[in-house]
């Protein structure tokens, strides 16, 4: 299993790097940063830009398309495909 | 368990080796950001304007930006997913508030002395937050200190209470427990302030508490002496990832609050206008005393404003607490935000 989940709100999501949900800052802290930074430099070299880390952050704005709001959601499962081979 | 701890190992491992072939892809894909980066670190600490703007190996440094594309100064081109942190639901160069500047440009940027559209544009935010007065700022740093200045004005209280991990900006009383080391962060139900800069006085630190999110019985204990004038926080945390409120936190938070006289504050820069129309406010439906945006509601111009109650509001009023800025509901910024509402009411409306 790979400790990690998704988490909405409104337009903003992130991909979180534990396998419990966060509940405050202490357990921020325990999210895998270097799951997180691999993540982060195989998107950025597949033209998927995010903040770096954990503080991976999407917003969707009015403008994305369809194809590119899902875009991001292709690398990752790259990403997690490579990661889990 | 030895199974899973194998498996973390092998995650681990993997990770390792992807970051590895990664990082020499990335430089050799970005070599002309890496210049402009080694050029700009002569005249600019880091080679950035903020050090949120910096990150390892060295930022991409960027030529353009359209709707939801940015492109570097090598040419790569990005789906943007990070739109200014969060400031860019409109898109970049919504073609609504492109229209809008572009209007404006030919009437001025700066008067210094009041312009319709304020009124306009705090009457749209009088609707849609629940809060009957509002004044503008520069930037979400801006709102949130005038916010806290006013729930001390009123309160005639000096503390304030924030949570460990929390970030509103940055001036001195919220840089502290943006994200502490945890060797220097107390325990976790009680933790202790650790400053995030140097130039922050002890003054300071002694004023702001610090207390952990979704712990009502921390918020309780932090305000029990009725000595605090403001909790500030955001509804659902946006600076850790997302860190939603637990059932019946936000509603514990307005009790305990109001039953201790501390304004509550809502740090809505980043959930504003992205969590709904109404903020997320009015999606959890929970009524603060104060609110603060910013990012968003200003289409990608510099913007700030905090709304509050009446009674908080009524401080400015009488003169009793300044607040003050030069820049403040300039006619160019009101223009842009304006225009934000037509294209991102279309689409909050098509997600309800
Ligand atoms: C929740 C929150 N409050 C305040 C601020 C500060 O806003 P600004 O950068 O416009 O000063 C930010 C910026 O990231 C933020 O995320």
């Amino acid at each position: 299993m790979i400790p990690a989940h998704t988490v909405q709100f409104g337009a903003k999501g992130c991909v979180t790097w534990t396998v419990d949900p966060v509940r405050n800052y202490r357990d921020y802290k325990t999210a895998d940063a270097d799951l997180a930074f691999a993540q982060w430099i195989h998107g950025i070299n597949r033209g998927i830009l995010l903040p770096p880390g954990l503080d991976e952050q999407w917003l969707i704005s009015v403008m994305h398309t369809e194809e590119e709001a899902l875009r991001y959601a292709n690398v990752f499962e790259e990403f997690v495909d490579e990661l889990t081979a | 368990m030895a199974t899973h701890s194998t498996l973390r190992n092998d995650l681990a491992e993997r990770a390792k080796n992807i970051t590895r072939r990664e990082l020499q892809r990335y430089a050799e894909s970005t070599k002309g950001s890496q210049a402009a980066t080694a050029r700009a670190r002569k005249v600019m600490p880091m080679g950035v304007p903020s050090s949120f703007q910096y990150y390892d190996p060295h930022p991409i440094v960027v030529r353009s930006a359209q709707a939801a594309w940015m492109e570097d100064v090598d040419g790569n081109r990005y789906v943007d997913y990070d739109m200014g942190f969060g400031a860019l639901f409109a898109g970049h160069m919504n073609p609504h508030v492109r229209a809008a500047i572009e209007e404006q440009l030919g009437h001025g940027t700066l008067y210094v002395t009041p312009c319709e559209s304020n009124t306009e544009v705090a009457e749209l935010l009088v609707q849609r937050y629940g809060l009957p007065m509002w004044r503008f700022t520069n930037s979400g740093t801006e709102a949130t200190m005038d916010a806290i200045r006013v729930a001390r004005g009123v309160t005639g209280r000096e503390k304030i209470v924030k949570v460990e991990g929390g970030y509103h900006g940055h001036h001195d009383e919220v840089m502290i427990s943006m994200k502490p080391a945890l060797d220097l962060a107390g325990p976790a139900d009680a933790p202790v302030g650790v400053p995030a800069t140097a130039g922050i006085t002890a003054a300071v630190l002694g004023d702001t508490v610090v207390v952990p999110y979704n712990d009502a019985d921390a918020l309780e204990r932090a305000l029990a002496a009725n000595d605090v004038a403001a909790f500030i926080v955001e509804p659902v945390m946006e600076n850790i990832g997302i860190c939603l409120p637990q059932p019946g936190y936000l509603e514990a938070v307005r009790e305990i609050t109001r039953r201790h006289g501390t304004m509550l504050i809502f740090d809505e820069v980043k959930t504003g206008i992205t969590a709904g129309w109404d903020g997320a406010t009015g999606v959890l439906g929970v009524q603060p005393d104060l609110v603060c945006l910013a990012k968003s509601i200003g289409g990608g111009l510099p913007i700030g404003a905090f709304g509050g109650t009446r009674e908080c509001m009524d401080e400015i009023t009488t003169g009793r607490v300044l607040h003050l800025g030069t820049y403040n509901g300039n006619p160019l910024v009101m223009a842009a935000a304006r225009a934000v509402p037509a294209p991102c009411a279309r689409e909050v409306r098509r997600d309800r």
